[in-house]
């Protein structure tokens, strides 16, 4: 697997069997979406476009939704082939559609976790299981799409006035990224990526947005020792002489001065991959990685690994 | 997902259950310690493992979770000797309570310094 949008969730420690400590970073994801496949005959290049967070459907901007309405029609495509193969489920989705009570229907849709998307579709498409296939296309997927705003809206506001607690309509849409690949015949579009599909890597190079100092000066941006805090020092935190006089006359380029400090994209490479523990959606790396908890990580197979 | 909850479920698989101690009792940490000998009839370099206990006061309790520990003084020979366990790791059998004591402080580094008359003066003996 390329590489995958994470949560840091935050650090603990562990023991390994020799008693020894290991400190860890807790990376989390539920499932990076599959939503776009470069490919070198139709955009000169070859990469994957997966994207993470949820977002409300009227939320997104219209050229994102666009890239939605193909990746949409694959996943909902093979969703619907699981859901009429399994009699439980599609009974269930059935009677959810049924149920006229609002407040209820809600309730039944938080309490068994439904995507209203393929709710709504199985509702839309007038999907009996025999031809759903013919009936998914692009352009049907468009009336969809605004059917799904349309209802949005119309839920948020019913559920105003009822006062209740409303299921909104999410698209993984948060945050978008584009990885470049040679080999993109394993990926599938509106398909997820999980943390067990990072199973046989050993070693990760992580990227983040580090932690922000604002404008910091020379001792904490870059090490310098500083002087003396007692014995009549009037020298403590300054950086100094920062060159000399007439010749060359000038500071020289790239001479260390006080400045803003973090909130840069940082990447740490090598860490390894201690475990994985798949029915929680973590990843357990060894040591610290850029940024506060809570930040967006990306995870990618170490790249320089020797 | 909660962050806290996550950390702590995997915290949890390392948490055994000790006993309660505080600052200023007497402990007995029984340590496994691996050792390479060299064996004169095989003629090879042996592994052996025991264990081996520690006996004294708890001085300070740092941390919680996995990565709590504590630090065990010790007068022995007439020379003091401090070590930290961290109290979960899997290198620790056991941890007994010898003796309670019910000291004024939370961390009592001052214990360095205190001759063995003013260290009984200090600690008197929390009998259950």
């Amino acid at each position: 697997m390329i590489a995958m949008i994470c949560q840091k969730v935050g650090m603990t420690q562990i023991f390994n069997n020799e008693g020894k400590v290991i400190p860890i970073t807790l990376v989390y994801s539920s499932g990076n979406y599959i939503l776009d496949i470069k490919t070198k005959e139709k955009d000169g290049y070859s990469a994957v476009v997966i994207s993470y967070g949820n977002k409300k459907i009227n939320k997104i901007k219209k050229p994102i939704l666009g890239k939605f309405l193909r990746a949409e029609l694959e996943r909902i495509k093979s969703s619907l082939k699981e859901i009429f193969s399994n009699e439980n489920l599609l009974s269930l989705y059935t009677s959810i559609l049924k149920e006229q009570d609002f407040v209820k229907r809600e309730e039944l849709i938080a309490q068994h976790k439904i995507d209203k998307i393929l709710l709504y579709s199985i509702d839309f498409f007038k999907i009996n299981d025999s031809n759903f296939e013919n009936s998914l296309n692009k352009q049907s997927m468009k009336q969809f799409f605004e059917f799904l705003l349309a209802k949005q809206g119309e839920d948020a506001l019913k559920a105003k006035e009822l006062g209740v607690k409303n299921n909104h309509i999410y698209l993984p849409a948060r945050i978008i990224r584009e990885f470049r690949t040679e080999d993109v015949s394993k990926y599938k579009l509106g398909s997820y990526i999980n943390v067990s599909d990072f199973k046989d890597i050993k070693l990760v190079d992580i990227t983040g947005i580090s932690k922000g100092r604002g404008f910091a000066s020379v001792i904490k941006r870059w090490g310098f020792k500083g002087g003396p805090a007692a014995h009549g020092s009037k020298f403590h935190r300054r950086p100094g002489s920062i060159g000399s006089t007439t010749y060359p006359g000038r500071v020289i380029k790239g001479k260390r001065m006080p400045g803003h400090y973090g909130n840069e994209r940082v990447t740490i490479i090598n860490l390894e991959l201690v475990d994985i523990i798949e029915d929680r959606n973590v990843m357990l790396i060894k040591g610290a990685i850029p940024g506060a908890n809570g930040n967006w990580v990306i995870v990618r197979k170490a790249k320089r690994s020797s | 997902m909660n962050k806290q909850e996550l950390i702590k479920e995997i915290e949890k698989n390392f948490i055994k259950n000790i006993p309660r101690f505080r600052p200023g009792d007497i402990v007995r940490v029984h340590v496994r310690v691996t050792e390479t000998r060299y064996n004169q009839k095989t003629r090879k370099w042996e592994e052996k493992t025991r264990i081996q206990p520690y006996e004294g006061m708890i001085i300070k309790i740092r941390g919680s979770g996995v990565g709590k520990t504590i630090t065990v003084r010790k007068v022995s020979q007439g020379i003091g000797v401090e070590r930290i366990f961290p109290i979960y790791s899997p290198t620790i059998e056991k941890i007994e309570v010898v003796k309670r004591h019910k000291p004024k402080r939370a961390v009592l580094t001052f214990v360095r310094n205190l001759s063995e008359k003013e260290m009984r003066k200090k600690f008197k003996e929390l009998k259950e």
